[in-house]
């Protein structure tokens, strides 16, 4: 049984540059994603994807339209609340910048876990990161970790907490062929147990495996394609 | 989560080292007081009208209320430094109590180390002051004790320490992380930095600072009626309090509208066509509002503190002809001493806090072609706009101070030591140190980057 976790009605976002000047960056986007949706976002570099997921996820408040979480408006929380969804609903990959600099890797990635006040095993987050093939020491700085590695703690971190909803933003943007696919399959099963994943590629390939790719042009939502195939993907995108 | 403080202070050390020099002030402070009254209590002296414990508590206590204030300009500098740190905790599911306690333990526990240091050095301040007091006229009453080092001191120094910084930075870390998370209408920020609260309180708290001022000009009815006392002396000491309690007030409110300006106003006063890095340096200031603000408040403050004291003690009381100039030395000190060493130390903390934001541009400026002597001078007109600022706010200050003390004094039928010339005073002298202090730190800092770099292009 599926249910719908994230409903987009009419989003957009612009920036404002100075004081009488703005650039609209999104453009009315509407869409729906529920549990076991596995969602790419895909276009051209600059097109707005990071902006949106941004929006979804509940970091950067939109100009306009709305968005419910887990049928709430996450920017409608108070603080507390927001906390608390965040650790416990959440999960987030990003592009660069995932971890927190101070913290080893064990951790950055009990850190939700910590914040909640939960129990922390660290068996198991050990035989977790084994199976993303990750070697480097559990108490090394995270700073001195290849991006790669980087990437496979934050996917352990999400891991851990058995987040409802994924957003991942180029996860396996800094890897090798190898880890991409490790990542990418670990993403899968958690859309198969029930999460729901969005995750932003430029990753053809990638983007085709998932259930459905949302097309992005100039901050446009221009075409939304289930089942995508990698060619019908790639002419979307060029497309002009 | 006592794990994950202890982490990030690692991690954040070296930003703590400038927090510490006023954790170190506050620790000597602190220190004299305890190692005094401790070494009092111990010889069971701790009674009667000459009690050192009670002479022992005064810097304590101005000292703790000085650093209260102060607290939460080195809290917010602190927190923008690591903001996207902090924001990914946040982003992470941090809220906004876990991240007040995250910065207050790690201030509790820089203060902890603070206090420490600041109790050693502690021990010879207050052997050679209370060596002076007690061989001083009219402190002579005062018993003599040996000063010593004691765990009992010691401890209680570190942890008094330790909590009230770790409190304070708790409650300071609270209201900016939840004030970045909801918008409230009254509270947003509009035209001059001001929210529509922060207009409403500004004007206020100027309409009865105006309303005080007048009443000077006026008859001494009015005043007497508003603020009583049984002497015309004691009338005029309480309407001038509230006078420089209201002029204290204006200077926290209106800040951010004031120093901008003053800012601008400056560029009228230099050559700046003549000095090509001025135009950079004067966007360096009015670029880091946050800092400008967090060291000219309480300086400007500081010296009108001090310039008041020194009019009430000199020329309204009139003690100078009456009582020992040692004496009223070491009342000043004993009042002004502990504010005035904090104050300074917050200077230096913040001038190192935000030394590294602050010169950010100085690897871009050097790219672009700037030479050590040109990123030098450009460092020190930097200096020179921030101490010109405190120089003039001080002066005005005090300007607008000495009028109604005149009339004070014209009505108290008291003879004036003090000429206009001497609200200078006190402003010439903060403004001096606010230019050394930054010039000193900006400009090893320059000269740290600019060595570096010139040792990475040689390697490569
Ligand atoms: N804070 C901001 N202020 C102004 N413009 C911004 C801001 N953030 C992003 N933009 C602009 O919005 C546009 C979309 O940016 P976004 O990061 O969402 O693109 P993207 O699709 O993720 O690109 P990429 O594939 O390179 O990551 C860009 O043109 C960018 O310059
Ligand atoms: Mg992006």
């Amino acid at each position: 049984m599926t249910e719908k976790v994230i409903a987009v009605q009419e989003l957009s976002k612009d920036f404002s540059l100075g004081k009488h000047k703005s650039i609209h960056i999104l453009k009315n986007i509407s869409f729906s994603a529920a549990s076991n949706d596995f969602i790419s976002i895909v276009g051209p570099s600059g097109s707005g994807k990071s902006t949106l997921l941004k929006c979804l996820s509940g970091l950067l408040r939109p100009t306009n339209g709305s968005i419910s979480i887990d049928d709430m408006d996450p920017y409608q929380l108070s603080p507390s609340q927001t906390a608390k969804m965040r650790r416990t609903t959440l999960g987030f990959i990003f592009q660069s910048y995932n971890l927190v600099p101070a913290l080893p890797v064990f951790e950055n990635i009990v850190l939700p876990l910590r914040l909640a006040g939960k129990q922390v095993n660290r068996a198991s987050v050990e035989q977790l990161l084994k199976k993303l093939n990750f070697t480097a020491d559990m108490d090394s700085f995270v700073t001195t970790l290849s991006g790669g590695e980087q990437q496979k703690v934050a996917i352990a971190r999400v891991l851990v907490t058995h987040a409802k909803i994924i957003f991942a933003d180029e996860p396996t943007g800094a890897v090798d062929a190898n880890s991409k696919k490790i990542i990418f399959d670990c993403l899968r099963t958690l859309a198969d147990n029930g999460a729901c994943v969005i995750m932003v590629t430029h990753d053809i390939e990638l983007a085709a495996m998932t259930d459905r790719s949302l097309v992005l042009r100039d901050g446009q939502l221009i075409k939304r394609l289930t089942n995508p195939t990698a060619s019908e993907i790639l002419a979307e995108i060029e497309r002009g | 989560m006592f794990k994950l403080i202890i982490l990030q202070l690692r991690y954040t050390w070296q930003a703590w080292i400038g927090a510490l020099v006023v954790f170190i002030a506050a620790g000597i402070v602190l220190g004299v007081t305890m190692i005094g009254a401790i070494s009092t209590i111990s010889v069971h002296l701790g009674h009667g009208n000459y009690n050192p414990v009670a002479f022992f508590a005064t810097p304590a206590i101005f000292g703790l209320i000085t650093l209260m204030l102060i607290l939460t300009g080195i809290t917010r500098l602190l927190i923008t430094k690591f903001k996207t740190d902090y924001n990914l905790w946040a982003i992470l599911g941090a809220n906004p109590n876990q991240l007040a306690l995250l910065i207050g333990g790690q201030m509790s526990l820089s203060g902890m180390i603070g206090g420490f240091l600041g109790y050693f050095l502690a021990l010879p301040i207050v052997r050679i002051y209370y060596a002076w007091v007690i061989s001083t006229p009219g402190m002579r009453e005062f018993p003599a004790i040996k000063m010593k080092l004691q765990l009992s001191s010691l401890t209680l120094t570190v942890l008094i320490l330790g909590a009230f910084i770790g409190i304070t930075g708790i409650i300071n870390a609270k209201k900016v992380f939840s004030d970045g998370h909801k918008i409230h209408r009254l509270t947003k920020k509009r035209s001059c930095n001001l929210s529509i609260l922060g207009w409403l309180w500004c004007v206020m708290v100027v309409g009865c600072l105006a309303y005080v001022y007048l009443l000077f000009f006026q008859g001494s009815t009015r005043l007497a009626a508003l603020f009583g006392g049984h002497s015309l002396v004691e009338t005029y000491s309480q309407a001038l309090l509230a006078l420089i309690f209201l002029m204290i007030m204006t200077i926290n409110a209106a800040e951010t509208v004031i120093l901008p300006g003053l800012v601008k106003l400056l560029t009228l006063v230099f050559p700046t066509t003549l000095i090509k890095t001025f135009k950079t340096a004067y966007w360096n200031v009015l670029d880091k509002k946050d800092f400008l603000k967090t060291v000219a408040v309480p300086l400007v403050i500081f010296s009108l503190i001090a310039s008041f004291f020194m009019y009430m003690i000199f020329d309204l009381a009139n003690v100078a002809s009456k009582r020992n100039l040692a004496e009223i030395v070491g009342t000043l000190s004993l009042f002004l001493g502990a504010p005035f060493l904090i104050i300074l130390a917050n200077t230096i903390s913040l001038t190192i806090i935000s030394s590294s934001e602050r010169t950010t541009s100085i690897r871009q400026l050097q790219l672009i072609g700037f030479s050590l002597k040109d990123l030098m001078t450009e460092k020190r007109i930097e200096a020179e706009i921030y101490g010109l600022i405190v120089f003039i706010q001080a002066t005005i200050g005090n300007a607008l101070l000495f009028v109604p003390i005149l009339k004070a004094a014209d009505k108290t039928h008291t003879y004036m030591f003090d000429s206009w010339w001497s609200i200078f005073e006190w402003p010439a002298v903060t403004g001096t140190l606010v230019f050394l202090f930054i010039l000193i730190v900006d400009d090893s800092y320059s000269y740290k980057i600019y060595s570096q770099n010139r040792f990475n292009v040689t390697q490569k």
